[in-house]
């Protein structure tokens, strides 16, 4: 009944989501192809080269769709968390159901990744749809995986709005503090590697230099950085349980 | 049946039920043999719990005024009173003791109490007479 | 299994600054309807926050229908149903979508029971929540928690906003439905005279501790108001009066116990016992938690010293 009423709480979102995300990749897609080359708008004229793809992968994939990625999850986190609950004050009906206090936890950070992990795959698919049908052929699949950096850079957003949104009791809150930190993070890497010559990861990073390789643009797989990230992705579900059940109601 | 209770009362309301099973048995209204609503409907009914219901059943019970039988029905018992003479005494005393003690507070002279023991006496048996003669009309 | 519904030892919860329960022994037997009253603020919403383990206990412990509170929380509350004060739900859901949800976490839900109560309460089932009146929404919420089919049911003003014949209908439902069946009710109200009518128990609890744990009609039974006459204070220092309050020659004192050798007492001393009466619990109230004299013939008189 948790996913049901996830859905309940969430359907117009998702149903818009669900319709207006493909449209819109879709579109910038083209725009991008466009720019990139403008003698591929012709179907078929031009074999696909890994420059064009790197220009499409450019625009489109690498950065709106991390852009994407990153301001979904901070938004779902803002309004999916048991933050809210607490400001509208029906969290000790929520709690007083027979199931423990990580069961919330957990289940909220889960289903919100699946929203998050679908509204990814819908995009990218669109944005190598229109590809596809613009060059007439598909040259490789690989792209398709993109889904997974995407949408592990928006499960990070949203576990730490969720969780700040906990925190804050209000998702509001949790939404600005999501902000604030995620643009510390995405700022830092790049500020520390320019002015100190350190290397710090950064998930931006992480998700353009996957989306590369996978896009056979350049570059090696980043495993590495991908079971970093991964294993910090769940470090915000469980400070969100650890959070939860230490609060008292 | 009617039976009422007043929760409000100072009274506990098991005394309440008690205090009017008995009083309509005195009056005639109950004879040996009639049957009692069940401890559920009557709580039901009055709005009381279950337990307060049983309570005052069950005290009944031990007085010798009412019988339950192996299905949990209730009934006024056959011979309402069965014990000795001097038990049955023993059992009045303290309602005894109450009227003097509160007819003296009164300023009320033994007298003028014993008149209105009489009374009251009087009434229950007019009582029981009409009770009687509406019964034996029925027939 | 344990023959008390709620159990707890020493119970006592901290917040900065207060001491918002010091040292509570509750007892509460099964199968009965238990009355938990108080002022605001005297401990009674913290109780029960632990009692659900939305809050944890600073010192001691307890147990819920034989289950220790906190390392078996999901056990209680598979079991326990309960009514908040402030009757609020997802303000979008409507009562209907709100038994969907909450059925699925109960094995053991009725939904005959579910038909029988939207019935009997006349619950506008398909409006929003949040467009529900007040007396809606606490028939809502009743109707969750009854439909529960729970071994405890812990109420807090359950009759918030209802219309009498509605309470009258709530009343019977749980003498039918709850008491009769042998589940147990633990209610905090401040509508003494429903506590008064339906409750076998009443547990009285003042800044943190109980004051009074005992059937209500022992209480009724024991308690007697001793209005007595007399030249000067009639000496006292028994245990068993627990306020008194003086006009003039006129001294009333509350016993909690053995009324009348307490008035048999006093006539030794030489003061005359005008009247023994039994109280309400309403009276009973007054007198256990107020420090002023609470005087039932409505004078004022002089401040009473509770003995």
């Amino acid at each position: 009944m948790y996913f049901w009423k996830y859905w309940r709480d969430g359907r117009t979102r998702i149903i818009g989501s669900a319709i207006a995300l493909p449209v819109l990749f879709a579109f910038v897609t083209c725009i991008a192809v466009r720019l990139g080359d403008p003698g591929m708008i012709q179907k078929g004229a031009v074999p696909l080269t890994s420059v064009a793809w790197s220009t499409a992968t450019e625009v489109a994939f690498a950065t709106c769709a991390s852009i994407f990625a990153l301001i979904w999850g901070l938004m779902l986190g803002a309004a999916a968390s048991l933050g809210e609950d607490f400001k509208e004050k029906t969290v000790d009906f929520l709690l007083v159901r027979p199931r423990r206090r990580r069961y919330w936890a957990w289940m909220g950070w889960w289903a919100g990744v699946c929203e998050l992990s679908v509204m990814v795959a819908l995009a990218v698919g669109a944005s190598f749809g229109t590809v596809v049908y613009l060059t007439g052929h598909v040259q490789m699949w690989w792209p398709l995986a993109t889904i997974l950096p995407f949408a592990l850079g928006g499960a990070l957003a949203y576990g730490l709005t969720y969780l700040m949104a906990l925190v804050a009791r209000s998702g509001r809150q949790g939404l600005s503090y999501g902000i604030g930190i995620l643009f510390i993070c995405l700022l830092l890497p790049t500020v520390a590697s320019h002015y100190w010559n350190v290397n710090l990861p950064s998930i931006w990073g992480f998700m353009t230099a996957a989306c590369r390789s996978l896009t056979g643009a350049s570059g090696a797989f980043p495993f590495g950085a991908l079971l970093f990230w991964t294993f910090i992705a769940l470090v915000f579900p469980f400070a969100s349980q650890l959070v939860l059940e230490r609060r008292e109601v | 049946m009617l039976l009422h209770v007043n929760p409000a009362s100072g009274v506990p309301t098991y005394l309440q039920i008690e205090t009017q099973v008995k009083h309509y048995i005195a009056a005639g209204a109950l004879a040996p043999g009639d049957a009692l609503p069940s401890v559920r409907k009557l709580a039901v009914n009055l709005r009381i719990s279950t337990n307060t219901v049983a309570r005052a059943y069950q005290d009944l019970e031990r007085d010798g005024i009412l019988r339950t039988v192996q299905g949990g029905r209730t009934y006024v018992a056959e011979n309402p009173v069965s014990f000795l003479k001097s038990e049955r005494i023993r059992r009045l005393r303290p309602y005894a003791r109450q009227i003097a003690v509160e007819g003296t507070q009164l300023r009320l002279s033994p007298r003028e109490i014993m008149e209105l023991v009489q009374q009251e006496l009087n009434t229950l048996e007019e009582v029981n007479e009409r009770t009687g003669d509406l019964d034996r009309k029925s027939r | 299994m344990s023959e008390l519904a709620i159990l707890t030892e020493n119970l006592a919860k901290v917040y900065p600054g207060v001491r918002a329960l010091d040292g509570l022994n509750l007892n509460v037997p099964r199968g009965v309807a238990y009355g938990f009253l108080g002022r605001n603020g005297a401990g009674k919403t913290s109780t029960i926050r632990i009692l659900l383990g939305l809050a944890r206990p600073t010192e001691g412990r307890g147990t819920v229908l034989g289950f220790p509170i906190g390392r078996e929380q999901v056990a209680i509350l598979e079991r326990t149903a309960y009514v908040s004060e402030s009757k609020n739900l997802y303000a979008s859901l409507t009562a209907r979508e709100l038994v969907r949800f909450t059925r699925g976490f109960y094995p053991s839900w009725s939904d005959k029971a579910v038909a029988k109560y939207a019935h009997l309460f006349e619950i506008p089932m398909d409006r929003p929540f949040a467009k529900l009146s007040q007396g809606n929404r606490t028939k809502v919420y009743l109707l969750l928690a009854l439909s529960q089919e729970a071994d405890l049911l812990i109420f807090d003003e359950p009759a918030m906003g209802l219309d009498p014949v509605v309470l009258d209908e709530f009343l019977r439902i749980l003498v039918q439905d709850v008491i009769a069946e042998g589940r147990t009710v633990f209610i905090c109200s401040h509508q003494l005279s429903d506590v008064e009518q339906i409750a076998d128990w009443i547990g009285l609890i003042d800044h943190g501790r109980l004051l009074l744990e005992a059937r209500l009609d022992d209480i009724k039974g024991q308690f007697r108001l001793v209005t007595a006459a007399g030249n000067g204070l009639p000496q006292t220092e028994s245990p068993e009066v627990l306020w008194l309050a003086s006009e003039g020659n006129f001294h009333k004192y509350l016993v909690k116990n053995n009324a009348d050798a307490f008035a048999a007492e006093l006539g030794r001393q030489g003061a005359t016992v005008a009247e023994i009466s039994p109280l309400g619990l309403r009276e009973i109230f007054l007198a256990m938690v107020r420090k002023e004299e609470a005087c039932t013939s409505g004078n004022t008189g002089e401040m009473a010293a509770p003995v």
